[in-house]
């Protein structure tokens, strides 16, 4: 379709149908304001269809614990940085330090509790077959066995209690820049 | 409607709280209270409502670039554009000109027209200030709102409520004190002298008070809170044939308290690494005075042995490691920094012949 045709096109489909074809649209790269809405999930300002509309993404959960670990104890500037070069006994000072703040942050916000709660080098029994909740290692027979020792207690997340994340805020920015002014 | 509930708030000059009791239903009974503490809901971080027993009383006035639009919103009310609480003192440490603090030591200032909009002290231009009383209504205003949203049954408004003053304070700051509330939308104040309010508290724990004093006993109250300090004497006497209590004096209100104690704490530290070519900017003196507080505190615990405590401040920027400064906090330097520093042991000679300041 050249310029002419498009124009026309345009002018009868509002004159007659009061809105534009899908092809018009296509040519012009827009979108409906109905289909936008319901990919985001959210009610969310229809923008070009070039923009992606912030939805709440399965990552964004992951994104919101570490920026709240590196808010509360400062967790991505540790594991970022470069220690080949530092002593143990400096780099033990700061993970004391952190190391404090980030249990507490972690703990705050999600409630951790051992997947087998029994001490570790003694007989345990096996909760579950299912090999996400337990892992059997060292001389495992054909049929899982019903237990053995003991060698991590495992993690689970009793409790999920994080703040809901502002619907306009980036969660790919997970700590402000700093600019101090003198 | 009946008060089912009394409301005792102590609004303090760093934190405040509010405990209540119910009223028991039989007014001839007197037995033990139970006086319990209402969680504060407060924001902790933009976006982040948590629930605590203290208030801190600081406020932070925001600008355009403080924080995301609608992150202070409280349960009670979306759009508020201030905020009170923990996330005001936190960010007030990073960006002093927009808080307000300590507004009840400006309440008892003298010397400046307590009305007039005078604080953040040190706004930058173009910061619109407020008044000392204004914030102070703020403060009960915000425990008002958490009680109406946690107690939603029995409003504040209904219940008989407690607010307490230092017993230093003078008429005028009394009177501002009560203005404050009702601009809050108090009703049915009382005001009631802090050092009595934590006599009470004290003979409420102790059923067998009245063994323990004896007709003609001085007793003394010391309070020392987060930046202030107060010392008062109270009387055992006798009033128709019963122990009574009589406050008979009052010290002046000192503008010292417990941060002090650990910014001297921070200092000595600090000297000691300047000694050695180490120095200290302002953010990390500030993360080494909050450190030293908790040295303190462990040093201080009952039946602590520890002669010293690790003080650890993390470098800046993403170099966290690389920029991480040791310190060490020893028992001697608390007790020296403490005893000689804030209470000197001195003989009565010498108390008597110091000058009044």
């Amino acid at each position: 379709m050249n310029r002419v045709f498009l124009a026309f096109g345009c002018f009868f489909n509002i004159l007659f149908r009061g809105q534009l074809s899908d092809a018009a649209l296509g040519m012009l790269g827009l979108s409906r304001r109905g289909t936008a809405a319901a990919t985001s999930g959210k009610a969310a300002a229809p923008g070009p269809a070039a923009t992606p509309a912030p939805a709440g993404k399965p990552s964004d959960g992951a994104l919101q614990i570490l920026s709240i670990m590196q808010r509360d104890s400062r967790l991505l500037d540790f594991l970022m940085e470069d220690l080949t070069t530092y002593s143990d006994d400096q780099i033990g000072a700061a993970v004391r330090e952190l190391h404090d703040q980030c249990r507490d942050s972690v703990s705050r916000y999600i409630t951790l509790q051992p997947v087998i709660d029994g001490v570790e080098g003694t007989f345990a029994q096996a909760p579950s077959k299912d090999p996400g909740v337990v892992k059997f290692v060292g001389n495992v027979p054909a049929k899982p066995p019903s237990g053995g020792t003991l060698r991590h207690k495992g993690w689970r997340a009793a409790k999920v209690d994080l703040p809901a994340l502002p619907a306009k805020q980036d969660a790919t920015i997970l700590a402000p820049a700093e600019i101090e002014i003198e | 409607m009946p008060r089912k509930y009394v409301i005792g708030i102590d609004l303090g000059t760093t934190n405040s709280a509010l405990s209540y009791a119910e009223v028991p239903a039989d007014a001839g009974e007197l037995g033990p209270a139970n006086v319990q503490a209402l969680p504060i809901p407060q924001l902790a971080n933009p976006g982040e409502v948590r629930d605590d027993d203290l208030l801190p009383s600081f406020l932070y006035l925001p600008g355009a670039s403080d924080f995301p639009g609608g992150s202070l919103a409280l349960p009670w009310d979306a759009e508020r554009a201030f905020t009170v609480g923990q996330l005001a003192r936190q960010r007030g440490a990073e960006n002093a000109g927009r808080l307000v603090a300590s507004a009840k030591s400006w309440l008892s200032h003298s010397g400046v027209d307590r009305t007039a909009p005078l604080l953040p002290f040190q706004a930058p231009e173009g910061v619109a200030r407020i008044s000392p009383v204004e914030a102070s209504r703020r403060y009960l205003e915000h425990l008002r709102e958490a009680w109406d949203s946690k107690m939603a049954d029995t409003p504040f408004t209904a219940q008989q409520v407690l607010v307490t003053v230092p017993a230093s304070f003078d008429a005028v700051a009394r009177e501002l004190t009560l203005d404050a509330a009702r601009l809050a939308g108090y009703q049915n104040i009382t005001l009631l002298e802090e050092p009595q309010a934590a006599f009470y508290a004290w003979i409420e724990r102790h059923a067998d008070w009245r063994d323990r004093v004896r007709l003609g006993d001085l007793i003394l109250v010391v309070d020392i809170g987060g930046g202030t300090t107060d010392f008062t004497l109270i009387a055992v006497t006798e009033r128709a044939g019963e122990l009574s209590l009589d406050r008979v004096a009052v010290g002046e209100h000192i503008l010292l308290g417990g941060d002090n104690i650990d910014l001297a704490l921070a200092n000595t530290v600090a000297q000691r690494l300047a000694e050695k070519g180490t120095r200290l900017d302002s953010r990390q003196l500030q993360a080494l005075w909050n450190n030293c507080r908790i040295a303190k505190e462990k040093l201080l615990e009952p039946g602590a042995t520890a002669k010293e405590q690790p003080v650890t401040i993390l470098g800046r920027g993403s170099g966290l490691v690389g920029g991480t400064i040791k310190a060490k906090l020893h028992r001697d330097d608390v007790d020296r920094v403490i005893a000689e520093g804030f209470l000197p042991a001195v003989s009565s000679a010498e108390a008597n012949a110091a000058p009044a300041f």
